[in-house]
């Protein structure tokens, strides 16, 4: 159901009756993302290669992985069945549902096997 | 525990700031206004010196000048004003995370769940020094248990009191509350008051207390909502998120002079639909209904507002103009123009795109990829189509602007 100015939690009563410039808002934005900026991760190089082996091990037996990767200053998890592994660049081909998700190695912070 | 909602509102933001630039006119009377050879000459802000000769807030400059001569005018400088309320706004998040900005100068805020919940006084207090020490500028504070309360608290009695700080309690409105008259109420426009008023509502108590199904048989949703701001009700969240959702993309200008030819009111929409299209490519985000508002002038008010809904999801300019030229066509009859709207709506992330099956769709992402980073660097002013050099167009002054005033 579309929701209304009653409707409880929302708050588009607010929403419908101030007047906010454009350019206001898209400082803010930037403001509030610059806040929340994270730097990307630093794994060292024994951790990287337990990381790759268990993903090589998993492309063989179709695991299900949380692969936790950095992306635009944020940490993002996502689950899925690693499709391709690519050396140059180094990257992790995720199939998350229908869609396939590239990760560079570089980015990635953490795999755990669900499997 | 009741709920600690905070509206912090700056006096006079404007010019509050250009006296803290300015700071031998802190005793006289200053107005920020519009260019004064422009039908924009209205003051945009008066501090409290000025308001005690009579001068008021969108007041035409040259009554504000017979009102005070002495008056000191000066021009707008909008990304200042912007750099310093996004400061204050994060002064806020060091007393809650739960900030949401209302409006360039008025932003709410949480404290329910904080160290500060239990004394609010004290907090509107340390907040108001802090922002007085770092900024320059007073701010009044309202307090109450949800937004409405905290507004009402702000607008009716934080702003006419020494302290500039007041806490409406739900189980004082009949004594701080209901007795102001209905036009008062937040949400109440002029048209409002006076349905109100034939009502024989008149006070905020009067409506408060008025039966909502009449309110609701009568002005449906907005009815009820009204009856529940006057009894202190509301239950809408402070939303930090609140700015980062969009539903639609827009951008309208009042023009300088009244516009008569069809290629020069052409040349506007053209101007309009490209910087739409550049801001919903700024937002990542592509939009497939089309909205197009014509006001009329002063003498001729005759307008219209219609809405297209396009083929395809577009953040292309030139589509945004071609869909604009065709609703003008359709819908104009001869009248002169002196407003103009475009909105794109109906938007959704930039992520896929529908492909037509029966025509070709020129791909011009990367000459619009190119345009916008020009603009990001040099300013709007960089690049722009030729017919925005002729008398009609409005670009070159509009890229020296910002919401219609001087950056």
């Amino acid at each position: 159901m579309k929701s209304n100015k009653l409707t409880p939690n929302s708050n588009l009563r607010w929403e419908s009756s101030r007047m906010i410039l454009p350019e206001w808002r898209k400082q803010w934005l930037q403001r509030q993302e610059a806040q929340t900026w994270q730097e990307p991760p630093e794994l060292d190089d024994q951790m990287i290669e337990e990381y790759m082996q268990m993903i090589h091990d998993g492309m063989a037996y179709t695991w299900l992985f949380d692969v936790t990767y950095w992306q635009d200053g944020q940490f993002h998890t996502a689950t899925g069945y690693v499709a391709r592994f690519r050396d140059a660049p180094p990257q992790v081909w995720l199939q998350v549902g229908g869609a396939v998700l590239t990760i560079p190695v570089e980015h990635i912070q953490a795999v755990e096997s669900q499997s | 525990m009741k709920r600690v909602v905070f509206l912090i509102d700056m006096m006079s933001f404007y010019a509050s700031v250009e006296k803290v630039y300015h700071s031998h006119l802190s005793q006289h009377p200053v107005v920020v206004a519009g260019d004064p050879d422009r039908r924009s000459g209205v003051i945009l802000a008066a501090c409290p010196v000025a308001k005690s000769h009579g001068i008021k807030t969108a007041q035409a400059l040259w009554e504000a000048q017979s009102l005070c001569p002495e008056v000191t005018v000066l021009k707008p400088r909008m990304q200042l004003y912007i750099d310093i309320s996004t400061q204050i706004n994060e002064l806020f998040l060091t007393y809650t995370d739960q900030v949401e900005p209302f409006s360039v100068d008025e932003s709410f805020i949480e404290l329910t769940g904080t160290v500060h919940q239990s004394r609010p006084e004290q907090t509107a207090k340390s907040l108001q020094k802090a922002i007085l020490r770092q900024f320059g500028i007073y701010a009044r504070i309202g307090i109450g248990e949800n937004k409405i309360l905290a507004k009402s608290a702000c607008d009716l009695q934080a702003k006419k009191r020494p302290g500039g700080i007041f806490h409406l309690s739900k189980n004082r409105l009949a004594d701080d509350f209901w007795p102001f008259a209905i036009g008062e109420l937040f949400g109440v426009g002029n048209r409002m008051e006076k349905h109100f008023m034939q009502t024989g509502i008149r006070t905020i108590g009067h409506l408060a207390n008025y039966p909502v199904e009449e309110l609701q048989h009568r002005w449906g949703i907005n009815g009820e909502l009204l009856w529940q701001y006057a009894n202190g009700i509301d239950p809408s969240p402070v939303t930090p998120d609140t700015h980062q959702q969009k539903k639609s993309i827009g951008h309208g200008m009042t023009l300088p002079r009244d516009y008569h030819q069809r290629t020069e009111i052409f040349v506007i929409l053209r101007e309009l639909a490209e910087e739409v299209g550049r801001r919903t490519r700024d937002e990542r985000l592509i939009g497939n209904q089309l909205s197009l508002g014509i006001g009329g002038t002063y003498e001729n008010p005759v307008g219209f507002s219609r809405q297209l809904t396009l083929p395809m999801a577009t953040n292309d300019g030139r589509v945004i103009y071609h869909a604009c030229q065709k609703l003008f066509d359709r819908h104009w009859l001869g009248t002169p123009v002196r407003r103009i709207g475009v909105s794109l709506e109906k938007v959704e992330p930039d992520t896929h795109r529908q492909l037509s099956l029966f025509d070709e769709v020129e791909d011009r992402s990367s000459l619009n990829q190119t345009l916008d980073a020009l603009k990001d660097r040099y300013g709007g002013g960089i690049i722009m189509y030729a017919s925005s050099l002729t008398d009609a167009g409005q670009a070159l002054e509009r890229s020296k602007k910002i919401g219609g005033h001087y950056k």
